[in-house]
């Protein structure tokens, strides 16, 4: 097992919060205008309703990883499908925390900074912590993350003592078509929960009762981005949409009063924290599921060669994806505005895909195992119970010896 | 791969020098640029032509061996023209051979000759500039913006640098508007279209400076000020509370009190503290010793409140009365001192009363009657002080009383008349050139959309024709 529920529901936290209060205000706010909140607490929403069926999932797989699951339903090519849909899925994610990095450091803290050559610092970062695996990610996710929240918060709290929350109605004049087609374009910044996926089977002590903690944690994290958004609005009105990024605009007019300048800005380098979490989180997950289509996934059963040629594997195909995020970042994401454009239209069924249709495919895919694995398990008791008479007998066979204990792995895997 | 990662585990070191050799170059060259920059404290802006702006930068020059929150810096100021104010900062920049750094600006002043058209698409640069902070406090000054931040100069060094925290001092006690750069262009486009700026004006203690005719230009009349402008030659009647009550705590502080608030100790208490101290108000400005100059300029105690509609200059609440009956409406406004006339009861007669407040509180609410709009006022007074009486009627010891319920009564009701005069005074006085200081139009909208939808397709722009202004005053606890 390589993570704990606590650190499964501090990286879901940290990835959450990562993109959503950057760039991604100031883009809703040059279309939708004051009723821009709409699309977080409608998003949100979606997600919240999206993770049910995602913790349906978990407690329906049991110890069974989602790649072994679904290559046990639907067979190697289903399983290999949906993981190349996820490992797309992840690259572009990892994309976006790596470009609000960019943002801030390249365009808002410094004017005349070499970003081609700070980027490879940027780049080496998140290689070396994606690097260190899955349950380093997630003591790292337990170091950061009350300072990353408390961060958030304070921030929060800075930029609403000093916005005008009336200037975000009326609510009844909302043009719905638009907010629709703004939900629907900028979908990608949403769906965090699905990396709850590559979770399942790994988490200590699951008893399929991930449940309830996640799923208040991610409906708070959405009202409280709605409440920012509200914030960012009331600040800047009509204006919002120069702001490059929501983290740092915030709090420009709460603490004009001190002689000692902008102190704030501590606080939104420490929530930078987890943008780069974030980041080498999602390329992580990423270089996983690439491995997982081409080779399959880590097995504890693996032999010793092959554990070590998908460790190589891992690593050069690790080093590919962020060398190619560095690259999209150079040259596609020169303009900010008009890369972040480019990647909202071309990922918009993507993310449509992903959080909205392959949720309810896996649920499907684990009701379909479940009921598998439970005729299995009948199965299996009835040959043992016609063999017990051999056990009464004290005569034991090595077939009864074997069906003794794949009836009690399947026993084991159950609880 | 194992066999590289135990190689740069046993020599650390490498990895050390590499970082070393691709940063440190680096960094050279960033010791170089700070040497290259200036810090632009202040900027100001004058019309110098039809489509030329003069931009003047004030810029601080430490002086070698400084320390941060020394007096040692001194202020310098460069003037360039050029057809925006972009232009104008880059000549500026050119001039001096050194970038013009501008996150640390902290106003902007505008001078009388841009008031005549619109200044929002002057200020765009700055609300485009992702160095600028949108905070940035917008100022406007009579005469030249050039000549009054020149005086800046003559103030002390932690005042001239910080025009927009002693505007924040000023605005929490009555005697001040910051408007953010940002907040300026936004509200140019709600519904009122209505923004209002603080005027700025700094002289020689004791010299209060006339406005010159020549200098005035009036409005716009198309903006619908009905040629009522107050910008109108010798329109801007000096401050009532300038020469007639320099007795009082509200008009002791012609400036002094502005610079005795600039240490940010005093902060809001900059108004009290002046008010006590008389003459002494002057103290916390007095000589500062950068240069062996002596600081003696002063800021106006109370200055002018210029409203704008869609970006034009309109009109300025000018005296005492208006420009309390608009900070008493405002929320940001919390403490201050005034005084109340004419009260009179058992023991006084036609005295006249200096009180303190504190924790002011506001609540606007915009209802609809007979169709029409009505602004409410709820203003809450935490506390109330008696600073002193100068009663008319013979000497009286009980005058002493604070038990005395009469004269206790008669106090309150004189302040709430006081107020509700003031703010209606306020309203009037930018009502007739149909602009919308209390943003009637936007609380209503916000509010009560339907009603506001009917109203506004009846009225159009002319909404503010029947609309009307409320105000409750209540005192919690009066001393």
């Amino acid at each position: 097992m390589l993570l704990t529920k606590r650190q499964t529901l501090f990286l879901v936290v940290i990835c959450l919060l990562a993109s959503k209060v950057q760039r991604l205000p100031s883009l809703i706010s040059t279309d939708l205008g004051r009723h821009g909140y709409f699309v977080f607490l409608i998003m949100g929403m979606i997600d919240f309703v999206m993770l049910l069926l995602c913790l349906g999932f978990n407690k329906l797989a049991g110890k069974t990883t989602t790649y072994e699951l679904t290559q046990k339903t639907g067979g190697a090519f289903y399983s290999k499908l949906i993981f190349l849909l996820f490992a797309i899925y992840f690259l572009f994610n990892s994309i976006l925390p790596y470009e609000a990095v960019h943002d801030l450091f390249g365009n808002i803290l410094f004017d005349h900074l070499s970003w081609p050559l700070y980027s490879v610092v940027l780049g080496l970062t998140i290689f070396f912590i994606a690097s260190k695996g899955l349950k380093n990610m997630g003591r790292l996710a337990e170091v950061f993350f009350y300072i990353i929240v408390l961060s958030f918060l304070m921030l929060l709290i800075l930029g609403a003592s000093t916005s005008n929350l009336r200037l975000t109605l009326p609510v009844c004049d909302i043009d719905g078509e638009l907010l629709v087609q703004i939900c629907f374009k900028y979908n990608i910044w949403f769906g965090d929960f699905i990396i709850i996926y590559m979770f399942v089977g790994k988490i200590k002590q699951d008893d399929g009762s991930l449940g309830w903690p996640v799923a208040v944690a991610i409906l708070v994290a959405t009202l409280v981005l709605t409440f920012a958004y509200m914030v960012f609005y009331g600040l800047y009105q009509e204006i919002s949409g120069e702001q490059n990024s929501l983290i740092s605009a915030i709090s420009q007019f709460a603490l004009l009063g001190l002689d000692i300048g902008r102190v704030d800005w501590f606080l939104v380098l420490f929530f930078q924290f987890a943008a780069v979490i974030s980041s080498s989180t999602y390329l992580l997950l990423a270089s996983k599921c690439f491995l997982a289509v081409f080779l399959g996934e880590e097995k504890a059963s693996d032999k010793a060669d092959i554990k070590r040629k998908k460790l190589v594997c891992f690593y050069v195909v690790l080093t590919l994806l962020t060398a190619l995020i560095y690259f999209l970042d150079i040259f596609i994401f020169k303009s900010n505005q008009e890369g972040v454009a480019l990647m909202a239209s071309f990922t918009k069924w993507l993310g449509v895909a992903v959080v909205f249709v392959l949720p309810v495919i896996l649920l499907i895919t684990a009701s379909v195992f479940a009921k598998k694995r439970k005729k299995q398990e009948k199965n299996l008791q009835n040959r043992f119970k016609n063999l017990s008479f051999l056990k009464n007998s004290k005569k034991t066979t090595k077939a009864s010896v074997l069906l003794e204990k794949k009836l009690r792995k399947l026993e084991g895997g159950e609880k | 791969m194992k066999k590289i990662i135990m190689f740069f585990k046993k020599r650390s070191w490498l990895l050390i020098l590499i970082a070393c050799l691709i940063f440190i170059p680096q960094s050279f060259s960033y010791q170089a640029k700070l040497n290259m920059r200036v810090v632009v404290t202040g900027i100001g802006i004058d019309k110098s032509g039809d489509d030329s702006y003069e931009v003047t930068a004030q810029v601080i020059i430490p002086s070698p061996g400084s320390e941060s929150g020394g007096t040692s810096a001194r202020l310098d100021f460069i003037s360039e023209e050029g057809s925006s104010v972009a232009e104008g900062i880059q000549k500026i920049a050119y001039k001096i051979g050194k970038e013009a750094g501008l996150s640390h600006t902290d106003f902007i002043m505008i001078g009388e000759t841009m008031l005549s058209d619109n200044i929002v698409p002057v200020l765009d640069y700055f609300a485009r500039d992702d160095q600028v902070s949108p905070a940035l406090a917008l100022l406007v000054c009579k005469g030249k913006a050039k000549d009054m931040i020149e005086k800046t100069k003559n103030l002390e060094l932690s005042v001239g640098l910080g025009l927009r925290k002693v505007f924040l001092n000023k605005q929490s006690s009555l005697n001040g508007l910051v408007t953010p750069v940002n907040n300026f262009i936004a509200d140019s486009y709600g519904i009122s279209k209505t923004t209002l700026i603080s005027g700025i004006s700094i002289s020689p203690e004791g010299e209060e400076e006339e406005p010159k005719e020549s200098d005035v230009i009036s409005s716009d009349p198309s903006t619908g000020s009905g040629g009522n402008s107050s910008t109108g030659s010798g329109g801007t009647t000096p401050s009532k509370s300038t020469s007639e009550h320099s007795d009082l705590p509200g008009g002791n502080q012609n400036g002094s009190s502005s610079g005795s608030s600039t240490s940010g100790d005093q902060s809001s208490s900059g108004s009290g503290g002046g008010s006590q101290g008389g003459g002494q108000g002057s103290s916390g400005g007095g000589q500062s010793s950068s240069g062996g100059e002596e600081k003696n300029a002063r800021i106006k105690f109370y200055n002018d409140i210029y409203y704008f509609k869609d970006g034009k200059h309109v009109g300025t609440l000018n005296t005492e009365e208006e420009i309390l009956g608009y900070f008493f409406q405002s929320s940001k406004s919390t403490n201050g001192e005034f005084k109340v006339s004419g009260v009179t009861c058992d023991i006084l007669e036609d005295a006249t009363i200096g009180l303190q407040f504190s924790n002011k509180k506001s609540e606007t609410k915009v209802s609809f009657e007979n169709g029409k709009p009505v602004l409410k006022f709820t203003i809450t007074i935490g506390s109330l002080r008696t600073l002193e009486i100068l009663n008319k009627a013979k000497r009286n010891v009980f005058v002493y009383s604070k038990q005395n319920k009469d004269m206790s009564k008669a106090i309150n009701k004189a302040v709430r008349e006081e107020i509700t005069e003031d703010i209606q005074l306020a309203f009037e006085k930018a009502k007739t050139d149909n602009v919308d200081i209390f943003h009637i139009g936007e609380l209503a909208y916000q509010t009560k959309t339907k009603e506001w939808k009917k109203y506004y397709d009846e009225f159009g722009e002319n909404y503010l024709k029947d609309c009307k202004v409320e105000v409750e005053v209540k005192v919690s606890n009066f001393n």
